[in-house]
């Protein structure tokens, strides 16, 4: 059979045991419901037909009652095929003779009841014997026929017309069997394949799930790495660097007056640029400190960012004698320390190229175009052009002698904006800046207006 | 220096070591290691520390080449006598586990090196009135 052949063909899975107990016990139960029905119709219509109830009450009560048992039991038998055709078979015989109880061949309806038994045998097991159920069901048809002949004549049903009823009851009971089975083989053939198919997606997210957690611990490892790496080198690097900027500096004040003034001036760029090589240091340390850190996103305030930064920045502002001023902020999804630091960097830079008391910052945001803007715009001394993409490179930054304000080098690293861009960019947002000499800065940063950036 | 009080500081680096003492020999009797065996012999006064002054306080780099700070002041808080004397963790760099583990094993406090002299100063003279300054005086500032 079609059923069969499938199971041979495709590695399905078999029916669990529970599956065939809850098949078994839902069609013993509707076989009872089934049997009910049937006999309050009998009983109702027993006035209309004449049936005769006191024969078959005790026969349908006692069918009843089996198939109720049979339901309560139905994970002691479900498992044993026999066992299902042998209730099948002995139940159709019954039917049978309540059938015949009831007027036999005389209700012309009786037929379609032997569909019932061919296709309460699909439920219960789904392959050729609903065949064997559905010629049983026609061999007691045609057995009721033949008991019932001399009374069939007398209502001028004669020989040839019953000899035509059975085939009809043979044929139709065999079309309902092969439809049945047809029916159940394809829905339970497409159980199976979903079946199969979500334990095959089980075996792929399983593996995939292992596989990305062998990639997380690499990437956890080689962070350790690089953080054992950068370590060294912070130390390495900056031990002689910071004792040779004591031993200068002790050496400049200890010897403030017997030192020439040539010899104090080169002790001085001594100190002058090996505390700017000490600062880069500190900021590649700060740079990566901030960006390796592990941080969980959350919703960000951009405008308690700034309040919080300009808290930070007050002294300098004030030394500046510089006006802030700040308008409405979206609020972002991202790592809030990490956002701090973009805030704070370009509120610092900003304070830090205006002149003093014409200093004009103005802190402004939106969202636009399902992006989240926050501009820092200063009247600073600006940035020439050629800059405008080095600034955001490590350590690119405008030459000492281009950047003065107020008449003095601004000194710096280059580290604060690259930080800035790798930050933003881990946000999958962007910074961009527009600037001219003299007319001050802008720098506007987009970030996702919502998501998991 | 006669009668002044003794401090210990604890630091490969010779350069650091040379400050330190120009800044301390001040104000206190300064006395000097290079890594965590001899600054636990010296603590302990085993040879060739035999005749050492038990410090009022001590300044310790982070990084010996040795042990780590940790180490030292684990071994220290093993010797109830010792681990009350008050420690100045100082690192190169202000990683946040460092100052959790030294803070954890007993460190006073932890601070990154400064590369200046005046500010090597206020940070260890600040240590020692906070943290050390209990009975005992350093001498008299120049």
């Amino acid at each position: 059979m079609p059923d069969t052949a499938a199971r041979a063909t495709s590695p399905l899975p078999p029916e669990t045991p529970a599956n065939l107990a809850s098949r078994a016990r839902s069609a013993t139960l509707i076989a009872a419901a089934g049997l009910a029905t049937f006999f309050v119709f009998v009983w109702a219509t027993s006035e209309i037909f004449l049936f005769d109830l006191g024969e078959v009450a005790w026969i349908f009560t006692s069918l009843i009652l089996l198939n109720l048992l049979l339901a309560a039991t139905a994970p002691r038998w479900a498992g044993w095929r026999a066992a299902i055709y042998v209730y099948e078979w002995v139940q159709v015989i019954i039917l049978s003779v309540i059938l015949h109880r009831l007027g036999g061949l005389m209700m012309g309806t009786l037929l379609i009841t032997y569909a019932f038994p061919v296709i309460h045998g699909e439920m219960l097991r789904s392959d050729s014997w609903v065949f064997v159920t559905a010629n049983l069901c026609a061999a007691c048809y045609a057995v009721m026929a033949w008991v019932e002949s001399t009374a069939l004549s007398e209502v001028r049903v004669d020989i040839h017309q019953q000899v035509a009823f059975v085939t009809i009851a043979f044929l139709t009971l065999n079309f309902v069997a092969l439809y049945a089975n047809r029916y159940g083989s394809q829905l339970r053939n497409l159980a199976r394949h979903l079946q199969a198919k979500v334990a095959e997606r089980t075996v792929e997210l399983s593996a995939v799930n292992a596989e990305l957690a062998a990639k997380a611990r690499a990437l956890e490892e080689k962070q350790e790495e690089l953080k054992s790496f950068v370590y060294t080198v912070t130390h390495d690097l900056k031990s002689p660097l910071s004792a040779i900027l004591l031993i200068a500096d002790l050496l400049l004040q200890r010897e403030a007056a017997g030192l020439a003034a040539e010899s104090r001036e080169d002790l001085e760029r001594i100190v002058r640029l090996a505390g700017g090589t000490e600062d880069m240091i500190r900021d590649l340390l700060e740079l990566f400190r901030i960006t390796s850190q592990p941080e969980a996103p959350a919703w960000v305030e951009l405008g308690v960012l700034v309040e919080g930064a300009l808290e930070t920045l007050r002294p300098q502002i004030a030394a500046k004698g510089a006006r802030v001023e700040v308008g409405a902020l979206p609020r972002v999804w991202g790592q809030p320390r990490k956002l701090e630091h973009v805030v704070s960097n370009l509120l610092g830079n900003a304070v830090k190229y205006v002149a003093a008391d014409h200093g004009e910052i103005t802190v402004s945001g939106g969202v636009e175009n399902g992006s989240a803007r926050l501009s820092v715009r200063d009247n600073g001394i600006g940035i020439p052009p050629a800059y405008h993409r080095g600034i955001f490179e490590l350590f690119g930054r405008v030459p000492g002698q281009e950047q003065k304000v107020d008449d003095q080098a601004v000194g710096g690293t280059g580290v604060g904006l690259a930080v800035v861009k790798r930050i933003v960019e881990a946000h999958e947002g962007s910074v961009a800046v527009e600037s001219r000499p003299g007319a001050g800065s802008c720098f506007t940063v987009r970030l996702p207006a919502s998501g998991e950036g | 220096m006669e009668g002044a009080v003794p401090v210990l500081v604890v630091d490969d680096n010779q350069g650091f070591l040379r400050a330190a003492r120009a800044v301390l020999e001040e104000a206190f009797a300064v006395h000097t290691v290079e890594n965590g065996t001899d600054a636990l012999a010296f603590l302990g006064r085993r040879p060739p520390f035999a005749d050492a002054p038990r410090p009022a306080f001590i300044v310790l780099d982070f990084r010996l080449p040795d042990m780590d700070a940790p180490a030292v002041l684990e071994r220290l808080g093993a010797d109830t006598e010792l681990s009350t004397i008050p420690v100045l963790v100082m690192s190169q760099a202000d990683w946040e586990e460092d100052a959790a583990a030294a803070r954890a094993a007993g460190a006073r406090q932890f601070r990154v090196k400064p590369s200046r002299v005046q500010a090597l100063r206020e940070v260890i003279v600040t240590f020692w009135e906070e943290h050390a300054h209990a009975g005992a005086r350093p001498a008299d500032r120049r």
